[in-house]
C-alpha cells in the first residue's frame, strides 16, 4: 500500500494485524507496482515459548530490528516498526519527531516530549477539520522546504483514549493493546480526506510546543525561533546524517514559522485557538 | 526567508532577529547564539551591547562570549 511518499508491502498471518489493517487502512490506495520501499512482516515467534506466552517479531527486509513482544502487541508493533523504517532509512528528507497537521495550506508542527499531550491534540485537531500529515514524523523536503504527508493512524495512549472517545463520536479507535512499554495503546483511523490528499505537500506555518496542564487556560506564548531550531535539531532523527543540508532545511523552515509554547487543558478550547491561528494566517496571505 | 551567512569556509550562521544559530560544517555541531553573543560576533563593543542588546550583561559575560567565539575561531 501507499503511505505518503512510501510504498509498503506488509505480510502477516496474525489475525489482529489483519484486523487492524482492515480497520485503519481501508481508505489507503494499493501501490500499483511490484516495487516497495519497505518489505515488512509481523510473524509469530517460534520456539517452546509460543505454547506458554506467544510472542511476535517485526521484520524489515528479513532483518529483525527489535526484540519480540507479546502477541497482544502485534498491531502496535507493526506501526512502531513502520515508524522505525521511515526514521532510520529516509535520509533524503529531514525527519523531526513531531506531529504535523494542516489547515488553509499552512502546517502546524507539534514537537514535544512524551506525555505532553501532543498526540491527543493532534487527534483533536484532525477530528475537527485539520488535515493529518503525521502524528509522529515531520518529513521536510530539503529541496523544496515543503512538508510531506505520512497520514497513518494516530497512536493514542492511556488517558488520551477516553479523552478522544469523549471528544468526538466520529473517532474510530481499534482494539487496545494493554501492558505495552507505553501503557495501553490504540490507534485512531486517519480521516479519509487526509488519506486521499496524501500526495499534497504543505507549507510550514507554525511550530507549537503543546503542554497539557490540568486546569490551564488554552494559551499561546511566543518563543524564540533560534532556540526552536536548536530543539528541532536535537529532536530530529537524522539531522547529523544530513549535515549542512539538514541545518539549512531546518533554518529555512523556522524562518517561515511563528513559534509558540502552548498550554491547554480542554481540547475544544485548544482547537479554537488553532482555528484562530489558521484563520489569521489565511487572512494575511 | 532565513538569512544564512557563511563565516569563512567552516561556519554557517542562520539569523533570527537578535539571535542566531551557528552550524559547524566540520564537527556537525549546532550552537545557539543569544543576543549578546550574536551582537559581539557582529563586532559590537561592550558599551554598545550594554546599551542596545542586553542591559544586564556585564564585562564577565562579554569575556565568556569572547572566549567561546575565540574557541570557535570566530573572535570579534
Amino acid at each position: 500500500m501507499q503511505t505518503g511518499p512510501f510504498s509498503v508491502r506488509v505480510e502477516s498471518s496474525i489475525a489482529s494485524v489483519a484486523e487492524g489493517l482492515a480497520q485503519l487502512y481501508a481508505d489507503f490506495e494499493l501501490a500499483e507496482t511490484a516495487f516497495s520501499d519497505f518489505h515488512v512482516s509481523v510473524k509469530s515467534a517460534v520456539g517452546i515459548r509460543r505454547w506458554i506466552a506467544p510472542q511476535v517479531n517485526f521484520y524489515v527486509d528479513g532483518f529483525r530490528p527489535f526484540k519480540p513482544l507479546p502477541m497482544d502487541q502485534a498491531y502496535p508493533m507493526l506501526e512502531w516498526g513502520l515508524n522505525w523504517c521511515v526514521s532510520s532509512q529516509a535520509h533524503h528528507l529531514l525527519i523531526i519527531h513531531a506531529a504535523v497537521v494542516e489547515k488553509n495550506g499552512f502546517a502546524a508542527i507539534l514537537p514535544a516530549p512524551p506525555g505532553s499531550g501532543k498526540s491527543t491534540l493532534c487527534a483533536g485537531l484532525v477530528l475537527s477539520g485539520w488535515r493529518l500529515l503525521s502524528d509522529e514524523l515531520t518529513l521536510i523536503d530539503p529541496a523544496s522546504g515543503r512538508l510531506l504527508p505520512l497520514a497513518r493512524p494516530v497512536s493514542l495512549k492511556n488517558q488520551s483514549i477516553s479523552v478522544i472517545r469523549a471528544f468526538s463520536g466520529q473517532a474510530f479507535l481499534n482494539r487496545p493493546s494493554h501492558d505495552t512499554a507505553k501503557g495501553t495503546v490504540t490507534h485512531l483511523r486517519p480521516p479519509a480526506d487526509s488519506v486521499q490528499r496524501q500526495r499534497e505537500t504543505a507549507r510550514p506555518g507554525w511550530v507549537v510546543f503543546p503542554k497539557w496542564q490540568a486546569g490551564a487556560a488554552a494559551e499561546l506564548a511566543p518563543r524564540s525561533r533560534a532556540q526552536t531550531l536548536i530543539y528541532l535539531a536535537q529532536n530530529a532523527f537524522n539531522y547529523s546524517e544530513l549535515g549542512e543540508k539538514g541545518f539549512a532545511a531546518g533554518a529555512e523552515m523556522i524562518g517561515q514559522c511563528d513559534c509558540y509554547d502552548f498550554t491547554y487543558h480542554d481540547l475544544a478550547d485548544a482547537v479554537r485557538i488553532f482555528d484562530r491561528l489558521a484563520d489569521e494566517k489565511a487572512a494575511g496571505t | 526567508m532565513t538569512l544564512i551567512r557563511c563565516l569563512g569556509e567552516r561556519y554557517r550562521l542562520a539569523e533570527f532577529d537578535t539571535e542566531a544559530v551557528l552550524f559547524d560544517t566540520v564537527s556537525g555541531d549546532t550552537h545557539y547564539l543569544a543576543p549578546a553573543a550574536f551582537a559581539r560576533l557582529n563586532g559590537l563593543s561592550l558599551d554598545e551591547i550594554l546599551r542596545t542588546v542586553d542591559p544586564g550583561a556585564g564585562p564577565r559575560l562579554i569575556e565568556e562570549i569572547d572566549r567561546q567565539l575565540s574557541d570557535w575561531g570566530l573572535g570579534a
